[in-house]
């Protein structure tokens, strides 16, 4: 997360969405591509954020591993044009940074932003497009990866309150040699949960509140596997 | 001669490990794997004085592990980690002396490979040695005609809708390196 200071002195944090699991859930690998909420995750994001302690650097064993996503994040744009046989926007060094400042509205001293940066987007603004290289190339999520949720959900939420009318997004899950694609359509109901807990986290954040445990979401979701095997 | 990096890696990516491999299959895919002992004996073959050394294993709140190892020919060295996995690739919580041995072994192999050895494996189950297109040719003619074009959107546009661009035929990495 990043914390800036702004012109007219305001300073303002910046929820970024491929975080949003952590400020809104605090969610923690379990095995085999489970997580759960873990309230102590969450508090130790809490804790980095406002600088009561120093977030540790990426353990050496992850480094290739993004490195290997951000390598051939470019591959899955190419899939997503290949398979819906369309052009996409936004992508590689056009990629937008979209910002929601002072998104609570509060208009005071200090002040919390989100954003995101999505991996492309549809020429008519009605999809995201998020790519996701998993296992280094070496296997694809068998299935969807709920991990990310927080933050596809998010995307399409920070879009829509800019006005860009995003109906749902694309998850390429690329590797050279399979790929698959879900597609989850824009969910209010999701997004309303979603904003609740990243409004409970920005008033944390701003001293205002407690941070509470966080809840399940029991209702089902959208989401269809669009390519690729089962 | 003295050994470099690039002389070793030179002779080990070289080195054909047909037949010496077993494969794995999984929910999430089938994995090919190069036998501990024939890493070994190949390793002995070219640099007899190959010697394998254990680092300290990292151990997570959850009970599961990360393995890491040196690998070095005299004075050249590798060092490579791999989870104490099952043969599912999940990371097993609080492992018993056999799945850490069999994880040994694998993570061995694994750093083995960063010499060069068996690497084809991780970039695509082959056991043929591979030479990577690593300067980065466009081979796929249409491409390289779209990559000449002034209005690349345009023509990449025209080439999906008669098929000259096609999902299964085109290759995604050298697409990608004109987008």
């Amino acid at each position: 997360m990043e914390t800036q200071t702004k012109l007219n002195s305001q300073k303002s944090f910046n929820l970024r969405s491929s975080l949003f699991k952590d400020y809104a859930f605090g969610l923690k690998y379990k095995s085999a591509g489970q997580f759960f909420m873990s309230p102590t995750q969450r508090q130790r994001r809490l804790e980095y954020d406002l600088g009561i302690s120093v977030e540790p650097e990426m353990d050496s064993f992850a480094i290739p591993y993004v490195e290997y996503g951000n390598e051939h994040e470019m591959s899955g744009i190419a899939k997503h044009i290949l398979v819906n046989k369309q052009m996409i926007k936004d992508y590689g060094d056009n990629q937008q940074n979209y910002v929601i400042q002072d998104w609570l509205n509060l208009k005071e001293d200090v002040v919390v932003d989100i954003s995101t940066t999505p991996d492309g987007l549809s020429l008519d603004d009605s999809r995201l497009i998020e790519v996701k290289c998993s296992k280094m190339g070496k296997g694809l999520y068998p299935e969807f990866p709920k991990q990310y949720l927080p933050q596809i959900a998010g995307q399409m939420m920070i879009l829509n309150m800019l006005n860009i009318p995003v109906k749902e997004v694309h998850l390429v899950n690329w590797n050279p040699t399979e790929s698959k694609i879900w597609c989850f359509k824009r969910d209010k109901d999701y997004e309303n949960y979603l904003i609740n807990h990243l409004e409970q986290y920005s008033m944390v954040l701003l001293g205002k509140a407690e941070l509470e445990k966080p809840v399940k979401y029991e209702k089902e979701l959208d989401i269809q596997l669009i390519y690729g095997e089962k | 001669m003295e050994n470099t990096y690039k002389s070793v890696f030179e002779t080990l990516s070289k080195v054909d490990i047909t037949g010496k491999t077993e494969q794995i299959k999984t929910k999430s895919g089938n994995y090919t794997y190069l036998k501990w002992h024939y890493a070994w004996h190949i390793f002995n073959h070219y640099y007899p004085e190959v010697q394998v050394k254990w680092l300290e294993p990292s151990t997570y709140d959850n009970g599961t592990m990360i393995l890491r190892c040196r690998v070095e020919i005299g004075e050249l060295y590798k060092e490579g980690w791999l989870p104490v996995y099952d043969n599912s690739y999940n990371a097993i919580e609080n492992p018993r002396a056999d799945d850490i041995q069999d994880n040994m072994q694998r993570c061995m192999v694994k750093t083995m490979a960063l010499f060069g050895l068996g690497l084809q494996l991780y970039h695509n189950g082959q056991t043929k040695p591979e030479e990577l297109n690593l300067v980065g040719e466009i081979n796929d003619p249409v491409l390289k005609n779209i990559s000449k074009s002034k209005d690349k959107v345009n023509e990449i546009t025209k080439q999906l809708r008669n098929g000259g661009l096609k999902d299964g035929n085109t290759n995604e990495i050298e697409f990608a390196k004109i987008l």
